[in-house]
């Protein structure tokens, strides 16, 4: 199975993002993303990290956004720095492997607690704030607004199955609202099922096959992280994940129970596209073993430190095809429905199956999975890769609010050959 | 002194610090603190007041109550470092001497991040208001 594209550090391809914000819609897109997304205010001051050694395509993104905030009325610092999270050898995005306590320079720490709003437009960090001591230390205690990412949500909007070179304009320009919706009926399909210690059952053609049990505070999450704007929240406790205009993603944090194999052909940290299939083994909800060629390199990186499931997040968009020509796009970030990853490991203390503990002091994603199925309890949620909420009744009344229901519940159509 | 007390203590002094009335009475939530050498005690935030008891709230933060309670899991010793300002509560969590349940949503709507946040917020008014406090004794007597 071929992979678009790859680069050793982003997830998304720097010389396609600079030729998306040439277009007229890239910028009324990254306009959306600060105005709605992060909800930026004239009269802050926003601190933007970049490389010490730009190319011509980070130097456009830089450009864009610095002249975008400045029209919004903030003040703009740039700040060129050093390898702000190294990344670890043979690693893609995203990554975290000892990193977890890296410290970056204390004039850059300064720097981002005086800024009002930090753009990380580096080559690395994206997610810092989860797992690197200082960033997390900046973004949670010292409640920071650090964002990493932001200018595009996912490399899998930049084009279609027909045409990998055009934008997916129905993806990227959905109802923020009617996803939230979407989103906010399956969270509670899930709350319900945790709520009465139910168990859910998850699957995919692949192979993978786990049963997965959490506390109900464990839903992940409001919206789907689909922004709400305006936000009511005060700034300093917005949380996290709360941003997003097209990447609604809903599953589960730190699984109580997580049981049985998940099959995957792309691991960030053994770095990425893979040259067999790996199955990997959870016992406990954590990784206890892995077939494949990979399978020994991966568990003696883990050797040190178990590690457990951090995350498993599924995708809701309807309209995003995670398909380039007719090949799935292993590279993705999860935007598609019925498209969902394992995010492995995170720093910090957890409550797990009756017991405090650590689950990996580390973080890397078991690539996003397609076609997935999955039941709450008794309620077929996925169904072959198919979004079964899009059929619900309350759904379909919402929907009208935003054009003809037909239309915006229609979910793209999974390819019929086999996926392997 | 107990912890609970130490603890009902520092919290009066976050709320006589200026912003304290505010930050207080951002949410309404019970922190359940679950200690590996001491007694467990809780902090009831609610409508801007502060109450902290010894003992269970009897609150179930892993099901039914979680949309109004949060699990706090340390020790005495660390806690106590925590007050003191030797020890920065996020440093803590990253050393796995803090952890806090559940993580990802504090209710319907709220972000369970956000909880920790305010929690670390709560914190830092109790040192800031007692540097202050401190200084202000030392001021007099110069």
């Amino acid at each position: 199975m071929a992979v678009e594209d790859r680069t050793a550090v982003r997830l998304i391809d720097s010389g396609k993002v600079k030729a998306f914000l040439e277009t007229g819609f890239g910028r009324a897109m990254l306009r959306r993303e600060h105005v709605e997304g992060s909800q930026v205010q004239a009269g802050q001051h926003a601190l933007l990290l970049a490389d010490h050694e730009p190319s011509r395509n980070n130097e456009a993104e830089l450009e864009a956004l610095s002249e975008l905030l400045r029209d919004l009325g903030l003040t703009v610092t740039v700040m060129r720095v050093d390898e702000l999270i190294p990344p670890f050898p043979g690693s893609v995005a995203v990554c975290f492997q000892n990193v977890v306590k890296h410290h970056i320079p204390t004039l850059l720490f300064e720097a981002i607690r005086a800024a009002d709003v930090t753009f990380l437009l580096t080559s690395t960090g994206r997610g810092a704030g989860r797992y690197n001591q200082d960033f997390y230390t900046l973004t949670t205690y010292y409640r920071k607004q650090v964002d990493g990412g932001r200018t595009l949500e996912a490399p899998e909007v930049l084009g279609t199955d027909d045409d990998p070179d055009t934008p997916d304009f129905a993806a990227m320009q959905y109802p923020c609202d009617l996803l939230r919706a979407i989103a906010d009926r399956m969270v509670e399909i899930f709350t319900q099922t945790a709520e009465a210690r139910g168990e859910f059952h998850f699957t995919n053609p692949w192979g993978t096959d786990l049963r997965i049990q959490v506390l109900p505070g464990d839903v992940a999450m409001a919206g789907g992280g689909i922004r709400r704007y305006p936000n009511p929240d005060p700034p300093a406790f917005r949380g996290e994940d709360n941003g997003w205009l097209y990447r609604a993603v809903v599953g589960f944090n730190v699984p109580q129970v997580c049981e049985g194999v998940w099959v995957t052909e792309d691991v960030s940290l053994l770095g990425g596209e893979l040259s067999e299939p790996l199955r990997v083994y959870f016992e406990n909800a954590f990784i206890v073993g892995a077939d494949g060629a990979d399978g020994p390199r991966l568990m003696e990186l883990l050797s040190d430190d178990p590690t457990a499931v951090h995350a498993l997040l599924m995708g809701l968009n309807p309209k995003l095809s995670p398909f380039r020509r007719g090949t799935y796009m292993l590279r993705n970030h999860g935007v598609a429905a019925g498209t969902a990853h394992i995010g492995a490991g995170a720093p910090g203390l957890f409550y797990r199956a009756g017991a405090w503990g650590g689950i990996g002091n580390r973080h890397f994603e078991l690539g996003n999975i397609p076609r997935i199925s999955l039941t709450a309890g008794d309620v077929p949620v996925f169904e072959d890769g198919r979004l079964l909420v899009l059929d619900d009744p309350r759904i379909r009344e919402t929907a009208r609010a935003f054009g003809d229901p037909d239309e915006l519940l229609r979910q793209f159509t999974w390819k019929e050959a086999p996926l392997v | 002194m107990t912890m609970a007390s130490s603890f009902g203590h520092f919290m009066d002094m976050a709320l006589q610090h200026p912003d304290g009335p505010r930050v207080v009475g951002t949410f309404d939530r019970t922190f359940q603190f679950d200690l590996t050498d001491d007694a467990p005690f809780y902090m009831e935030l609610r409508g801007g007041n502060v109450l902290v008891r010894e003992g269970d709230s009897g609150l179930d933060w892993r099901y039914r109550d979680w949309e109004r309670a949060t699990c706090v899991h340390t020790s005495a010793r660390v806690l106590r470092e925590i007050l003191a300002g030797t020890y920065l509560a996020s440093d803590a969590y990253f050393d796995r001497e803090l952890g806090f349940s559940s993580r990802r949503r504090a209710n319907r709507t709220t972000d369970g991040k956000a909880m920790m946040s305010w929690f670390y917020a709560l914190l830092q008014l109790g040192l800031e208001q007692g540097r202050a406090t401190a200084y202000a004794q030392l001021a007099s007597e110069l």
